[in-house]
């Protein structure tokens, strides 16, 4: 008996390859919660070294330099 | 046909044994780490690429005729802001890469499969880590070297205070760093998202050790918090050794907690270490991918 | 020294119990677990763990000098038993002995009599040599700088690994790495060797080679205990066979002495295209025919039956007539000898590789 194959390529069947892809990553993103909340958390951390240096450079809240 | 083998193992158990395995741990993470010759690259790019966001952030806010540093001297004592950004952010990239380097050490042993084999030997258990920390220790060594030649060429830093002691404070503080990271790797065989905890351990250093900007500048609670961090007294020694030229006296209050504080992780680190051994044999973690 | 070189007496291993594990063998960790209703936290007491026996009660009696077979299907317990007399695993329950040392009082002296092989090309370095591999682990197990690289070299010869040992293990093949970590395995001299599935992924040669070095292992004094699922080179290598399922040895003894027990009955292994579940439930009903098991062999429509019977003359035309029926064809027809493959469907009801 001669088997054919099931697979038939075309533009839909490949965008839908992306998009199944892209949902298999969202699933397994958020299957590692705490890595998936401490994602969330990254841009604060990142941005705090940045706000207190900005700090350091200001005289009563006003970056003056920075002003100019 | 008699068996001709003898029951004796050609093992010697010993000292000198023990220390010829430790030293054979030594050697075969030096020439794995070598035969990957991106870490070339990494050693010469990394040192640029962190600092540089900061440092061009302060020149921004410095403004084009540097007014604002005028502030900033005033606020942190530090008239070479390169410099004093640079010591923040050369700490906090020692305690990301031990993390990553010492944290994950077992656990890439794990991945790669060879972690069982090396536990079913006799020699002591944590000479893995040990050993692994000793080309580790070399490595970061010649990072924070290019940093200074690189800072040096490019934007003119200098060390004003005494070389000898800001090597001397920087030996003070590995106990606290690799004992965070013994205490990590021994943690991350069991725990499934590791990451996360790398993320969090750098982002309170990255929050509350000063690696920007002067700890003072922080409201009250958060200098009580970085209190409690190795890292924010070290950080605070380093520049002043390198640039106030700070002498061992001056140098005592952080001193004092950086090394109680390397007792204590070292201490800890080693106990979390038997604490996952014992675990790892009743759960069989250790041939787990 | 006792003569035993490997003893298990009523080893079991207990796992917590992963969700959607269906076996039978899960069970709450208290005995006397009663359905309660569940009490408020953080004071009411927490619902027992489910558990998951791994091995449960194997007794081992290894002689020096023996080849041992464990035999078994993926997950009846064999790896599991491997780590707990390698160290790797404590015992829940049991004792052994590796070489007269306890394996959890004594895990470094039983470390020192042991070489193992489990993860085969995983277990060694890829990015060091063969060499280095080598004189890496001589340190670990303590053997002296200059007994090591005399016995680094001596191993390299014979493993036939010389012309290339100084390359790097990533460019060698997966029988020159399987022979590395034989060679590891044999480094210290071990009198007991415990190899964990060592011809798995090797081709038919590189299989056949290490089992003639198991053979010659043997002529030397070493004791091996051999897991494996491949029943021909359980039969070829061992002086006695255990077969393990679920976690229990439910036969131990040599290769013919096993055979021996299901003498009376003979195989009858037959070739079927077009084969329909219900045709293998009416054969079942059959009363001369025990232990049918039907196997599909590769993508096309060819399957292996094979049934045992106590008269294979009286059921034959009985095949015959209910196989060749609304599409199911028989192609080809046998009577053989049973095997150890045999001995274990008699034993268990299914297949090895089910």
């Amino acid at each position: 008996m001669e088997l054919t194959t099931l697979s038939q390529p075309n533009f839909s069947t490949q965008l839908r390859a992306l998009f199944v892809i892209a949902r298999k990553d969202w699933k397994v993103f958020w299957r590692y919660p705490l890595n998936a909340v401490s994602n969330v958390f990254q841009p604060i951390i990142w941005i705090t070294p940045v706000y207190f240096m900005g700090k350091a450079f200001s005289t009563n809240g006003q970056a003056l330099g920075f002003a100019q | 046909m008699e068996p001709t083998l003898s029951p004796q193992s050609l093992g010697r158990p010993g000292l000198l044994s023990d220390l010829r395995a430790f030293g054979a741990v030594i050697r075969r993470e030096w020439i794995i780490f070598t035969r990957y010759p991106s870490w070339i690259i990494a050693l010469i790019i990394w040192p640029l690429i962190f600092p540089m966001l900061y440092i061009l952030t302060a020149r921004a806010l410095s403004g084009p005729d540097g007014s604002g540093l005028t502030v900033f001297i005033q606020t942190t004592g530090a008239t070479d802001y390169i410099g004093y950004i640079i010591v923040g952010t050369t700490v906090w990239m020692w305690q990301n890469i031990v993390l990553w380097d010492v944290g994950f050490a077992l656990r890439n042993e794990q991945m790669r499969g060879t972690l069982e084999s090396n536990w079913l030997s006799p020699t002591w258990k944590f000479s893995y880590l040990l050993g692994h920390t000793g080309p580790q220790i070399v490595s970061m060594a010649m990072f924070i070297i290019i940093t200074a030649v690189e800072f040096g060429l490019l934007f003119g830093v200098r060390i004003h205070g005494s070389g000898w002691m800001l090597i001397l404070v920087m030996l003070a503080a590995i106990p606290a760093i690799y004992g965070l990271g013994f205490a990590f790797a021994s943690l991350v065989i069991t725990v499934k998202e590791a990451n996360a905890f790398v993320f969090l351990i750098r982002g309170l250093v990255m929050i509350f050790c000063g690696i920007t900007f002067p700890v003072a500048i922080l409201p009250g609670w958060m200098q009580a918090f970085s209190k409690w961090l190795p890292q924010t007294y070290l950080i605070h020694a380093m520049r002043a050794a390198a640039f106030t030229n700070a002498g061992l006296q001056e140098l005592m209050p952080d001193l004092i907690p950086l090394l109680s504080f390397g007792v204590f992780w070292l201490v800890a680190g080693y106990s979390t270490f038997l604490w996952m051994e014992r675990r790892a044999r009743q759960t069989g973690a250790i041939g787990q991918y | 020294m006792s003569d035993l070189a490997i003893e298990a007496r009523q080893l079991v291993k207990k796992f917590p119990a992963r969700a959607g594990t269906g076996d039978k063998q899960v069970e709450s960790s208290d005995a006397f677990a009663q359905p309660k209703k569940r009490q408020r936290w953080p004071f009411g007491r927490k619902e027992p763990k489910a558990l998951f026996t791994a091995v449960d009660g194997v007794d081992l009696q290894i002689q020096r000098g023996e080849i041992f077979g464990l035999l078994g299907p993926n997950g009846a317990g064999k790896s599991t038993t491997i780590r707990m007399l390698c160290t790797l695993l404590e015992p829940t329950s049991g004792t052994a002995r590796i070489n007269g040392f306890n394996v959890v009082s004594q895990a470094n002296d039983v470390r020192r009599s042991l070489g193992t092989v489990l993860a085969g090309e995983r277990s060694i370095y890829w990015k060091l040599s063969g060499r280095e591999n080598l004189e890496y682990f001589a340190a670990l197990y303590h053997i002296p700088q200059a007994v090591a690289k005399k016995r680094v070299d001596e191993l390299i010869e014979r493993m036939e690994l010389k012309e290339r040992a100084n390359e790097l293990v990533e460019k060698y093949s997966t029988g020159m790495r399987q022979r590395v970590a034989i060679a590891k395995a044999l480094l210290a001299r071990p009198p007991i060797l415990l190899l964990d599935e060592p011809t798995l992924g090797l081709d038919p040669q590189a299989a056949r080679n290490l089992r003639e070095l198991i053979a010659q292992l043997k002529q030397e004094g070493h004791t091996i205990l051999l897991t494996t699922h491949y029943m021909e080179e359980a039969d070829q290598l061992s002086d006695r066979i255990g077969i393990i399922d679920t976690g229990k040895v439910i036969a131990l003894d040599t290769p013919e002495g096993l055979k021996r027990r299901i003498d009376q009955k003979e195989i009858i292994r037959l070739e079927v295209t077009g084969w329909q579940e219900y045709v293998g439930d009416k054969l079942r009903t059959l009363s001369e025919v025990s232990n049918l098991v039907a196997r599909r062999q590769g993508e096309a429509d060819l399957w292996e039956v094979n049934l045992q019977s106590n008269n294979s003359r009286a059921v034959l035309p009985k095949l015959v007539e209910s196989i060749s029926q609304n599409g199911t064809r028989l192609v080809n027809m046998n009577i053989v000898k049973p095997s150890l493959e045999d001995v274990f469907i008699h034993l268990t009801g299914k297949a090895l590789r089910d």
